[in-house]
C-alpha cells in the first residue's frame, strides 16, 4: 500500500507533464513561446507576493520565539484539560492556520515522542492532514488581486479548521483509541 | 480583521519579549524571519514560474477546458454564475485536483491564476466576491486524497502503517471544506441582510 502511494506520487506530476505537452503538440501550440509568455507573468505575480510573505514570516518568528505562543497555550491549558484536550495538540492546531512548515515540524516531533502507530500520534497525523494554512493561504490569494476586504473569509477559513481539528480529536480517538 | 491578527502577534511577540527579559530578541527575530522570508520567496519564484507557464500551455491545448467539463456538475452547483465560462471553471478545476493531490508545489500557482482570473469578473475589485469566497472555502476546507508529505514523515519516524491515515484524513477533510462551505452560505445571508438595512 506505501510503496504503491510513494509511486503514485512520483508519478503524478511527470504524467501531468506528458499529458498537457502532448495535447499542447497535438493541438500544434507554440509550447516554447507559450510557456515563457505565462512564466513571465508567475514571476510578476511573485513579486507582488513577497511583501506579503515577508509581513506573515515577521509576525509568526516574534509571535514563536518570544514565547507568547506558549504563554497561549498555558492559559488555555485548563480549558483543555477539561476537553481532554492534549496540550501537544493544542500547539499544532495554534500553529497551523499560520505556518506550514512550523505544523509540519511539530508533528514530527510528536511522531517522535508518541510513536507514529500510537493514538496520539495518529490523531496528530489527522489534525495535521486536514487542515489548511489558513493565513498563509488567505494573504498570498487575496494580496495576488489586491483585494483588501476580506469579508467573512478569515472567520471561515478558521471555523472550516476548528471543525476538521475536533472530528480529528473524536474520529481519531474512535478509530484508534 | 487581518490588520488586527497582524497587530496582535506582533504587540504581543514584543511585549512577551519584554516581559520576559529577552528584549534583544526582537530585533535578532526581525533579522532572521525577513531573510528567510526573501529566501522563501525566491524558491517560490521559481515554483510559481514554471507551473505559471505550463498551466498556459494547457490552456492553448485546450486540457484545462477538458478538466472543466469533467467536473462540470459539481462546478455549476458551486459555482452557478460561473456557467459558460469555460475557461475560469477548468483553472478552478486543475487547482482543487492539485490541492486533492497533495501537490502542494503546483497547488499555490493555479491557486493563484484562478484567483486572477475570478477577479476579473469581480464587480468590486476591493472585496471579496461571492465566487471567490467560495473558491477559498473549498482550498481552505484543504480536501486531500493523498497527504503525501504527511505519509512521508509518518514513514520516517518508523510507522509500520503510514499509509492508514488516508481514508480518515479524507472524510475530515470533506466535513471541514462541508463546515466552511455552509458557512459561506450563512455569510451571505447575513451580508445580504446587512446590506439592505443600509
Amino acid at each position: 500500500m506505501f510503496g504503491l502511494i510513494t509511486k503514485v506520487s512520483q508519478w503524478s506530476i511527470p504524467l501531468i507533464l506528458i499529458l498537457i505537452l502532448a495535447a499542447a503538440h497535438k493541438n500544434k501550440v507554440r509550447i516554447y513561446e507559450v510557456f515563457v509568455q505565462g512564466a513571465l507573468e508567475g514571476l510578476r505575480t511573485t513579486f507582488r507576493l513577497t511583501p506579503y510573505i515577508l509581513a506573515i514570516f515577521v509576525a509568526i518568528g516574534l509571535f514563536r520565539s518570544s514565547g507568547a505562543l506558549n504563554l497561549c497555550i498555558n492559559i488555555a491549558k485548563p480549558l483543555l484539560d477539561l476537553l481532554r484536550i492534549p496540550p501537544d495538540l493544542l500547539t499544532l492546531a495554534l500553529l497551523k492556520p499560520l505556518s506550514g512548515s512550523a505544523a509540519l515540524g511539530i508533528t514530527a516531533d510528536l511522531l517522535q515522542k508518541y510513536g507514529p502507530d500510537s493514538t496520539m500520534g495518529l490523531i496528530a497525523s489527522l489534525a495535521q492532514g486536514c487542515s489548511e494554512t489558513t493565513f498563509y493561504v488567505l494573504s498570498l490569494y487575496l494580496g495576488s488581486v489586491n483585494i483588501r476586504e476580506g469579508r467573512h473569509t478569515l472567520l471561515m477559513g478558521l471555523t472550516s479548521e476548528m471543525a476538521a481539528f475536533f472530528m480529528a480529536i473524536s474520529l481519531g480517538s474512535f478509530l484508534f483509541g | 480583521m487581518i490588520n488586527t491578527v497582524w497587530l496582535l502577534l506582533l504587540i504581543s511577540g514584543i511585549i512577551t519579549a519584554a516581559v520576559t527579559g529577552k528584549i534583544a530578541l526582537v530585533s535578532e527575530v526581525i533579522f532572521v524571519n525577513t531573510s528567510k522570508a526573501i529566501e522563501f520567496s525566491i524558491g517560490l519564484a521559481g515554483t510559481i514560474a514554471f507551473w505559471s507557464g505550463i498551466l498556459k500551455v494547457a490552456e492553448a491545448a485546450g486540457v484545462t477546458a477538458q478538466i472543466a467539463k469533467l467536473f462540470r456538475p459539481f462546478l455549476n452547483k458551486l459555482f452557478p454564475a460561473l456557467t459558460g465560462h469555460t475557461k475560469v471553471l477548468g483553472t478552478i478545476a486543475l487547482a482543487l485536483s492539485a490541492n486533492l493531490l497533495g501537490l502542494g508545489n503546483v497547488a499555490t500557482p493555479l491557486g493563484l491564476e484562478t484567483m486572477a482570473q475570478l477577479q476579473k469578473l469581480n464587480p468590486n475589485k476591493d472585496r471579496v466576491s461571492k465566487e471567490i469566497a467560495t473558491f477559498l472555502a473549498l482550498i481552505l476546507g484543504g480536501l486531500t486524497v493523498l497527504p503525501s508529505t504527511l505519509i512521508a514523515i509518518r514513514a520516517q519516524a518508523g510507522s509500520k502503517n503510514p499509509a492508514i491515515i488516508i481514508i480518515p484524513v479524507f472524510l475530515i477533510s470533506l466535513f471541514g471544506t462541508f463546515v466552511g462551505l455552509i458557512f459561506n452560505q450563512l455569510a451571505y445571508r447575513v451580508l445580504i441582510w446587512h446590506h439592505r438595512k443600509e
